[in-house]
């Protein structure tokens, strides 16, 4: 059961901070991340349950806080652009980080596969390996709209933005149902968003492209 | 009767929101079919804690959660999928369900409703269960008494009525003209005749009823002896035969004094007759009695205004009026009752009668002829009901009679309904065994209280906001009719509701067709369609062997 659920090979990052409504995570490898409005799944400390979120934040820095990446380009003659950049400064793979910041949705437990839109009990481990989900876990975790009202109050996230690109995922792994799938969810969306039309049309607008 | 049978997930409608037992029941469509194939008129059940609730669909409303959406509407530049997703959320449709019939568990027929159904309980577009559960299905078979009148609208199922509670009271078929009037009376007189329930007297005014008659798509249908041969009879006014028409079993002829004063005033619109006439022709007939006409057509003027002590001017007017009736062809002076009784012994052995109006078929000759005849009808058959209350046997009880009128609006309009015999017929029903069947064009005219009276209905589209109210007189929460009456096609629907049928249903007319005689004249034809002749056990296969022999020497003889 474990297994099906938990797959190491698609493992990308690891935490790197963490807390129960969310979690930030640092991509394996620079500029590699899970892409915005992606499914992860992490699991918890006794290895029950798998703890799923959507990717909200992504950004490349510094691993020094205090010390500020410059431009590269400007040094030497011919002039070196994008990745000739990172060729010429090998190095630079070391000193700089992708991380990724991701807001919990729910579980499943992996006893019985069964999954709950609820927070976990305890938050994501520091230094677990973050997965990104499989098209088959991102069908099932969607199957039931009960996760957007969880993504609709996550006030650290840009919600609207958020909830179209996971509903863009949602919609586009299921191929040729995808758009009744979405006319479905996107009815359940409205049904939360009762008292604000605008705000409801913003993000079935963001959903179509 | 299980009322638990996993419905169609596309029959589902929506859920109850809110409502009341008087005012009816709100239903939230969350219907997968779009909005635009919800109608108005369609049969519902609701399942609710083991009652099944059977209403109509009486109106559909467009409902909004949110001002906003209404403020900035969603246009065509809004995506496709907006659109979609705000259908049944932000706007959605509403429907009004009038809610007539529950059926509880362990019951074999529904009753009117005394409860409603919970909150957000599932409402669904009836099956055929349902139409099987409150109408029944048609039994040709076993003598007909539940008649299939036609289809509902959107579905392959019967929709009968029960003729034997059809004919217990007066009853109204209703339309515009060219809706199909003629066609639902002969349909209905058709299942009346196979069934054998009552006698039928037919006054048709227009020859439609007896041998043949023309449909609107120039064809011929077949009249009433056509299909029923001789349990049928037609009679026609002396004199007055158009050529062509058939044979038939008898003639009528009217004497001067046959006619009373009551008949006359029922002809004031025809004649002319002005204010003065009644007084003036009931002096007449105390100092002459019943040959006042002849008196009064024959004799001096002036002397019969000396000698009656009448109004000499008022006495010329109704003299120069009452002409008219002289120069009718089958008016004599002096006629005995014969033609009538016979009409009356006839129907008694349970002879259909269909009285032609031949040549005569105006206005003056129809109001004349049927209400004298129904007159005397009626006097005949109130000594027969007296009899029968003495003796008390069985023998002894009258067969029901129908007396069918067309026009019906002349002879029950509020100034005169109160004295002519068919208000008396309307009003005291079924006591002495002769009830209506009242066929008009305009039920505003008819008077309200004869309206209110009416058992079963049946009504083709009216557009006449009075003509509307007039067919809902007397009968509860129609409002949620009206739309659905104004709603019909102007062909072959029909709305149904009253005594007869369990609850109001739209209907799509039964064909008077080739299908129909072979079914009506045989009922064997849908036994065969229904029953499987192989899944009969050898004694019901005889006993339908005998029936259809019966069947076949009643009706030829």
């Amino acid at each position: 059961m474990t297994d099906t659920f938990l797959n190491i090979a698609s493992s990308i990052g690891e935490v790197v901070e963490t807390s129960l409504t969310g979690y930030t995570a640092q991509a394996y490898e620079l500029d590699n991340p899970p892409p915005f409005g992606g499914l992860v799944q992490v699991k918890d400390k006794g290895g029950n349950n798998l703890i799923y979120g959507a990717v909200y934040h992504i950004a490349t820095g510094g691993i020094d806080p205090g010390r500020r990446a410059y431009a590269r380009s400007v040094e030497g003659e011919p002039r070196q652009i994008d990745e000739q950049v990172y060729s010429a400064n090998p190095q630079l793979t070391r000193l700089l980080r992708t991380e990724f910041a991701v807001v919990v949705l729910g579980c499943r437990k992996l006893e019985s596969g069964k999954i709950t839109y609820t927070y976990p009990d305890y938050p994501p481990p520091l230094h677990y390996s973050v997965a990104l989900c499989n098209d088959d876990e991102l069908i099932d975790f969607t199957a039931t709209p009960l996760y957007l009202r969880t993504l609709l109050q996550a006030s650290q996230a840009p919600v609207e933005e958020l909830t179209a690109a996971l509903l863009r995922h949602g919609s586009a792994v299921r191929g040729s149902s995808g758009r009744q799938w979405l006319v479905d969810t996107g009815r359940q969306l409205a049904r939360l968003l009762k008292e604000d039309f605008d705000r409801l049309r913003t993000i079935l607008e963001k959903c179509e492209n | 009767m299980s009322t638990n049978f996993n419905r169609k997930p596309e029959k589902y409608l929506g859920l109850v929101t809110s409502g009341s037992l008087s005012k009816g029941l709100q239903v939230r469509i969350r219907s997968s079919a779009p909005l635009e194939h919800i109608q108005t008129g369609q049969f519902v059940a609701i399942e609710s804690n083991g009652v099944r609730f059977f209403g109509m669909l009486t109106d559909v409303a467009l409902e909004a959660t949110t001002d906003s959406i209404l403020l900035d509407p969603p246009g065509d530049d809004t995506s496709a999928l907006v659109r979609e997703v705000l259908q049944g959320v932000y706007t959605y449709g509403d429907a009004h369900v009038d809610n007539r019939l529950a059926l509880y568990q362990g019951d074999a027929n529904p009753r009117p409703v005394r409860s409603i159904p919970a909150h957000f309980t599932s409402v669904y577009i009836a099956e055929e269960t349902d139409f099987d559960a409150v109408f029944g299905s048609e039994d040709l078979f076993q003598g007909g008494k539940n008649f299939a009148i036609g289809k509902p609208l959107d579905m392959e199922i019967d929709i009968c009525i029960d003729l034997e509670r059809f004919v217990e009271r007066s009853n109204g078929i209703f339309g515009k003209s060219g809706t199909g009037k003629s066609f639902l009376t002969r349909l209905l007189l058709a299942g009346l005749i196979r069934a054998d329930i009552c006698s039928n007297l037919i006054f048709d005014m227009h020859n439609e009823y007896g041998e043949q008659a023309q449909a609107e798509n120039k064809k011929f249908v077949k009249g009433l002896r056509s299909l029923f041969s001789q349990k049928v009879q037609v009679w026609s006014l002396k004199n007055t035969r158009l050529g062509g028409s058939g044979s038939i079993d008898g003639e009528i002829f009217i004497g001067l004094n046959q006619i009373e004063v009551e008949d006359i005033l029922l002809l004031q619109d025809e004649l002319n007759l002005n204010a003065t006439a009644s007084e003036s022709a009931y002096i007449l007939k105390e100092k002459y009695g019943d040959k006042w006409i002849v008196e009064l057509l024959n004799g001096d003027p002036e002397q019969i205004a000396t000698d009656s002590r009448a109004n000499i001017q008022s006495v010329k007017a109704l003299r120069n009026k009452l002409h008219a009736l002289k120069n009718l062809p089958f008016v004599v002076d002096h006629s005995s009752i014969d033609s009538v009784n016979q009409i009356v012994d006839n129907l008694a052995r349970g002879k259909h009668i269909v009285i032609q109006f031949g040549k005569s078929d105006n206005m003056l000759s129809y109001i004349l002829v049927a209400n004298i005849v129904t007159r005397i009808i009626h006097e005949k058959y109130k000594d027969k009901v007296d009899q029968y209350r003495q003796s008390q046997k069985a023998s002894d009880e009258p067969r029901r009679v129908m007396i069918t009128i067309e026009e019906a609006h002349k002879f029950l309009t509020p100034a005169v309904a109160g004295q002519t015999i068919f208000g008396t017929i309307a009003r005291e029903m079924r006591k002495y065994y002769v009830t209506l069947l009242v066929v008009d064009q305009r039920p505003s005219s008819i008077d309200s209280e004869i309206m209110s009276q009416i058992g079963t209905r049946v009504v083709a589209l009216i557009n006449d906001e009075r003509d509307i109210d007039a067919v809902f007189t007397g009968v509860s929460g129609s409002s949620g009719l009206k739309t659905v009456l104004a709603s019909l096609d102007s062909k072959q629907q029909a709305l149904v509701l009253g005594h007869a049928a369990p609850m109001p249903v739209v209907i799509r007319t039964r064909p008077y067709d080739e299908a129909f005689y072979k079914q009506i004249i045989s009922g064997l034809e849908l036994a065969r369609s229904t029953v499987d002749w192989d899944d009969l056990d050898p004694d019901s296969q005889e006993e339908a062997r005998q029936k259809a022999i019966e069947e076949v020497k009643d009706l030829y003889g």
